[in-house]
């Protein structure tokens, strides 16, 4: 089982939801994942469907239109999958706190196991993210 | 041939054991030569390993509407993809065949593409239904040239059998050509850049393996990897098996890492190109070639 579990922090395939970003946390996720940051050293890659996920990144403040979408989409994905909030958006809903189409922040729906605040992260800052996301789930 | 040694070269020597560790070390030489192409660093060496181990402890979703076929076909396709390398390693390694191995090589190689559209499509999702209706499409133009390119060295050696073609087959014109477009049309088989219309993450995020997960998909994953590692040994098998052992790997790993060259500097073509390309320039190509070699032989 501990070999298992060793490749699964090896090759944590990330899947990019965005609900309603301003864009900048999806640029800078993009940075991560293309050759400059290359996050491919570590395993990291991005996936085209909610079937292959292991990490979810989750961008932006949930509104009325796709909050439950997030949540269907995390019951989806197939386990263990872990949520990531990228953005002070995604962490603790910002400036939009008391906005009129915010009915809850991202960890009133869906468990979160990392939060990486910013507006947006720097590359650098998402990338330690996942270092220490992989370094808690390593002890566990 | 007994029934234990067939099915010791079934599972471990030329069979699965030897295709899965070879298949991992083609998968890194392939992603860490993209990487450096790319300027980046690339994964580690057992990369492809974790990825299988991984999706073994993901849990697999079924969907609801699914049948049976959506279970079994990635279990059929690596079955039949294994088959294929041990008839094709034995060949290479023991020197061992029967008469009309060649055609049955070519029938299970196609295996894997139907199983995949069988089980994709009875997933009953809309995206995987068009990468299933691009798949029927893809196999259907690139069956044609990929048949009648192997006809050439087929009709030089006068043979069907896989090791008198191999000790046979003497590199010419219309071998070299003929070669080439096997390559291209395997690497179509396979899904790699130029043809992976099927798949196509961008645009139809992965097609086919859309609802597949855990498991089936490491299953899926772990078939195109050994076709991916098959295929050099396939094109220098038949056409460029002369010279020793030396020289065999050293064809083997120049086809590797002209695979890797082709996907890593083409762009995406759409689905009427890959069969216009397949139908009207590689078939007539190939079917010159034909006649080159009837032409010499008679
Ligand atoms: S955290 Fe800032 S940069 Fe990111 S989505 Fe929100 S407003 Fe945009």
């Amino acid at each position: 089982m501990n070999l298992l579990k060793k490749s699964l922090l090896k090759s944590p395939w990330v899947f990019h939801l965005a609900l309603s970003p301003c864009n900048n946390c999806d640029i800078e996720i993009l940075d991560v994942l293309t050759p400059r940051y290359d996050v491919e050293r570590f395993g990291v890659q991005l996936v085209g469907s909610i079937r292959h996920a292991d990490i979810l990144l989750v961008t932006g403040v949930p509104n009325y239109k796709n909050w439950q979408k997030l949540k269907y989409l995390y019951e989806q994905a197939p386990k263990p999958c872990f949520v990531v909030a990228v953005g002070t958006c995604a962490c603790g809903r910002g400036v939009f706190k008391d906005s009129y189409n915010s009915p809850c922040s991202v960890d009133e729906i869906v468990p979160v196991s990392a939060y990486i605040p910013g507006c947006p992260p720097k590359p650098e800052a998402i990338i330690a993210g996942f270092a220490k996301l992989i370094n808690v789930l390593s002890k566990k | 041939m007994n029934v234990l040694t067939s099915l010791f070269l079934y599972l471990f020597f030329p069979g699965f054991l030897f295709s899965f560790m070879l298949s991992v070390i083609c998968g890194y030489v392939d992603r860490k030569l993209t990487a450096r192409i790319q300027y980046r660093q690339g994964p580690p060496l057992l990369q492809n390993l974790y990825d299988f181990l991984k999706l073994l402890a993901k849990e697999v979703v079924v969907p609801q509407d699914a049948n049976f076929l959506f279970i079994l076909a990635p279990f059929i396709s690596l079955a039949s993809v294994i088959l294929a390398s041990t008839i094709l390693w034995t060949a290479i390694f023991f020197k061992k065949g029967f008469v009309g191995d060649i055609i049955v090589l070519v029938y299970i190689l196609t295996i894997p593409s139907i199983a995949l559209i069988l089980g994709s499509g009875s997933s009953n999702n809309v995206i995987a239904s068009i990468g299933v209706a691009r798949e029927i499409k893809l196999l259907l133009s690139y069956e044609l040239p990929l048949i009648t390119s192997l006809l050439v060295a087929i009709l030089k050696t006068k043979s069907l059998k896989l090791v008198e073609i191999m000790h046979n087959c003497n590199v010419s014109v219309e071998t070299v050509i003929a070669s080439l477009i096997v390559l291209i049309t395997l690497q179509a088989k396979v899904g790699l850049v130029p043809f992976d219309v099927s798949e196509a993450e961008t645009e139809l995020a992965s097609g086919v393996m859309i609802e597949y997960s855990g498991l089936l998909l490491g299953l899926i994953k772990l078939t195109k990897q050994i076709m991916f590692s098959l295929i050099p040994a396939f094109i220098t098998g038949i056409y460029y098996y002369k010279g020793g052992v030396l020289a065999f790997i050293i064809k083997y790993i120049l086809f590797l890492i002209l695979m890797t060259l082709i996907r890593n500097t083409n762009p995406r073509l759409k689905i009427d190109q890959v069969i216009k390309f397949c139908w009207f320039i590689l078939f007539p190509l190939a079917l010159l070639c034909v006649i080159l070699t009837l032409i010499k032989t008679v």
